[in-house]
């Protein structure tokens, strides 16, 4: 009868022990899976974000240097035509305008979705059509640079414009 | 059995836990996410002032998209708008959401004022230029709200039918002039109710000229530095001399009756006169208006600078307070309001009267052919425009203003303006005004209501005052609040003829006005409010009279009042008394070195 008591208890030992094994080794399993998952989602948000980093700075580089050849290839163009216009010296308005329309003509302004525009001192603005209005912007002007470009929208339509202008009042 | 059960069990439960741990987060954040989208939640207050705006449609907006929100309007009607809002700003009064009707970029300490909207998705829906026009240091504190051309009306109708061509400068103008006169037509009317238009106008002209130029914008700089004045710059002087021009020509004149810009354009609306100088745009679209009237702009003389001049209606932003601990979900709450008002409906919604005559600075805005200005947008496009001149210059509008109407009437002469500019130069570069007296603790609207009662009825006498007050009322149908009243509050600071102005009803140039009516209809008026003829809703009354004085129903009193309906005006046989509110109010208030709430008092 003893036998009987102490085996069932050895037994149940036994089995508390197993028991007690099993939920260790679910519990060190559980603990593993959570770890690994927690490092493979850092592992894969860094790697994500270091191959995001890598394009954009990859995208903004080209970008950029697209933009700076196309800034580059407007001033040169600018530059261009006012040195024609410095050798041309036009005399007076009529001369002037008819200067602009010959040299959008000639440089397919038209295509290029460019425009040749001229500011005077008051800050009116000229076209190859003949004298506008004032210049929105004219308050960049103010302090004569020698050259500056600036993004312009029209006052009721959101379309932008982009205007490179250089300095020829002290010339 | 059960107990291997039980265990294997628990250890379900413990495992699934642990194992769905990680999603228990985005479920929380997802309850808190439509926590804030919940009708019924208590939202604190959010304050927003309205400026003569009747903001019930817009309000409807916001309630339609966000019902969770609750928006406190504080409407504003008195008679000096712009420097209301910006002693509201000087003091430390501003609402949550801030309105304002002229903003020049740090010309105050926007950054310590106003949080930057630079970064939220809604100011991504203005047009870059507009917004370039209102950044400071890479930030954005105001955002413009719909704008103005102005110009000169004129009766497109008359015009057509007399054959006339719309003249495209000065000189052309001089032309048609003598032949409106010849089939006895009116040249002009012009709009001078109030001061500031006087200045107005004088830029407006000079805009054509000097002004307006990049060495006319750099002068404007240094007189406002100090560093230069008018009469020793030839340019400008030459350029103010231009008035005599519209003047001689019958352009600027004090016909009609000029101080009242509401009479000013019925009698435009009538057909007789050809051209309007004035703030009122969109004629055609007035009740009994049977003619067409169109905008065209300032003629300069060869018409190659003629210009509209561009006025921006209201700016606004958010207060800073508003990103302090503890304010966050009225921080949210704000952004959803200025969500609603960056887009087309909303801002439209501002001034549903208005639609067809502001420009809106969106992306999705639409310049329409029903436009009132269709048939102008090339010259608009073309930089035939100059920027409204008025920040930077308050405190020098008022006198230069005046001094300006008078020329226009006729009792000064131009050199009596050039000299106003260089006389009151002092008033900006060492930025003063003449106060009567000082406020130390604020008065708010029934006070001042109270304020104005007194020293309008001591001033001509009379028993007591009924002085009607302009708290928010929600009237879709009513074309603005009670701007018969007193709109407004006086803030901790020195009294000028500004804030007297901004208080009362009587602005800068109305008589205070008196009925007799029994103590009986006096009560009822109390209880009844003050009836405007185009709201369907009414204003308090505030009742004024001596302490301690009771009012007998069948004894006839003789009280002030500001805000009768025409039923009132009639059976009270209403009378202007010929003494000046302004006067009256400043002659009253110079009496104290200070005023505070205990100085309102009738004994």
């Amino acid at each position: 009868m003893k036998k009987t008591v102490s085996s069932r208890r050895s037994g149940k030992i036994e089995y508390s022990q197993s028991i007690l094994s099993i939920a260790v080794v679910i519990l060190l399993a559980i603990v593993g899976v959570a770890g690994f998952l927690k490092f493979y989602h850092s592992y894969i948000d860094e790697t994500l974000y270091a191959e995001r980093l890598s394009q954009m700075r990859e995208v903004t580089m080209q970008l950029y240097a697209g933009l700076e050849d196309v800034v580059e290839s407007q001033w040169r163009k600018t530059s261009d035509s006012c040195r024609k216009l410095l050798d041309k010296k036009p005399e007076s308005q009529e001369e002037f305008l008819h200067f602009m329309e010959k040299q959008a003509y000639l440089e397919d302004f038209d295509s290029l979705q460019m425009d040749f525009i001229a500011v005077d001192q008051d800050g009116k603005y000229y076209t190859k059509s003949g004298a506008q209005g004032l210049l929105t912007e004219r308050e960049y002007l103010a302090s004569s640079p020698e050259r500056i470009s600036f993004v312009s929208n029209l006052l009721t339509y959101d379309e932008s414009r982009m205007f490179f202008f250089r300095n020829f009042r002290n010339r | 059995m059960k107990r291997k059960k039980f265990i294997a069990w628990a250890l379900t439960t413990v495992c699934t836990a642990l194992m769905l741990a990680g999603c228990s987060a985005s479920e929380s954040q997802n309850q808190t996410a439509d926590k804030s989208a919940d009708a019924s939640s208590d939202h604190p207050v959010i304050t927003m002032n309205a400026p003569y705006r009747n903001m019930s449609t817009f309000v409807d907006k916001v309630k339609e998209k966000y019902p969770e929100i609750n928006l406190e309007i504080i409407p504003y009607n008195g008679q000096n708008t712009s420097t209301y809002m910006l002693d509201m700003r000087k003091c430390g009064e501003m609402p949550d959401i801030y309105f304002i009707t002229y903003y020049t970029p740090g010309r105050f300490d926007d950054e310590a004022d106003f949080l930057d909207l630079s970064s939220y998705d809604f100011t991504g829906e203005y047009v870059q230029s507009r917004l370039r026009e209102v950044t400071l240091n890479s930030g954005i504190y105001m955002l413009p709200m719909g704008y103005n051309a102005l110009g000169i009306t004129y009766n497109k109708t008359l015009l057509d039918e007399n054959g006339w061509e719309l003249p495209d400068s000065f000189k052309e103008l001089e032309e048609l002039a003598p032949k409106v006169e010849e089939a006895g037509y009116t040249l002009c009317l012009d709009q001078l109710q109030y001061p500031g238009f006087g200045f107005q106008f004088l830029c407006n002209i000079a805009d054509t000229g000097f002004l307006s130029t990049i060495d006319g914008q750099k002068w404007q700089e240094a007189f406002l530095k100090g560093e230069v004045n008018v009469s020793d710059t030839p340019d400008i002087v030459e350029n103010i001399k231009l008035l005599d021009k519209w003047r001689d020509l019958g352009m600027l004149n004090g016909n009609g009756t000029p101080d009242n810009d509401t009479d000013t354009k019925a009698e435009m609306i009538k057909g007789n006169t050809l051209f309007l100088i004035g703030n009122s745009n969109d004629l055609s679209s007035e009740s009994g208006a049977e003619d067409e009237f169109r905008l065209m702009p300032y003629l300069s003389e060869d018409g190659d600078q003629n210009v509209f001049v561009l006025n921006v209606s209201r700016y606004v932003g958010l207060n800073k307070k508003l990103g302090e601990e503890g304010n966050e979900q009225k921080l949210e709450d704000a952004l959803h309001v200025m969500e609603v008002l960056s887009t087309v409906d909303g801002m439209e919604s501002l001034e549903p009267s208005q639609v067809n005559s502001r420009l809106l600075p969106l992306k999705d805005a639409k310049v329409g052919e029903d436009s009132y200005y269709a048939d102008v947008l090339d010259e608009l496009n073309s930089g035939h425009t100059a920027s409204f001149i008025y920040t930077g210059w308050e405190n020098a509008i008022v006198p230069i203003g005046e001094t300006m109407l008078d020329y226009i009437k006729g009792n000064a002469e131009v050199e009596d303006v050039i000299k106003a500019f260089d006389d009151n130069q002092h008033l900006i570069t060492e930025d003063t005004m003449d106060t009567c007296t000082t406020v130390t603790e604020m008065l708010d609207m029934d006070t001042c209501a109270k304020l104005v009662g007194i020293c309008f009825a001591k001033a001509v006498n009379a028993d007591a005052a009924l002085i009607s007050t302009n708290p928010w009322r929600y009237d879709k149908d009513a074309y603005e609040m009670n701007r018969e009243g007193v709109s407004g509050a006086l803030f901790p600071m020195g009294v000028s003829d500004q804030e007297i102005v901004s208080i009362i009803p009587t602005g800068w140039t109305n008589n205070i006005q008196t009925v007799t009516l029994t103590g009986k209809r006096i009560k009822e008026l109390i209880e009844s409010g003050y009836e405007r003829s185009d709201n369907s809703v009414s204003f308090p009354y505030v009742l004024v009279s001596k302490e301690g004085m009771e009012f007998e129903d069948d004894t006839v009193y003789t009280i002030v009042i500001c805000g009768a309906s025409d039923e009132v005006k009639e059976e009270g046989n209403i009378q202007d008394t010929g003494v000046l509110g302004l006067d009256a109010a400043k002659a009253y208030l110079s009496q104290f070195k200070t005023l505070s709430p205990k100085d309102i008092v009738w004994e």
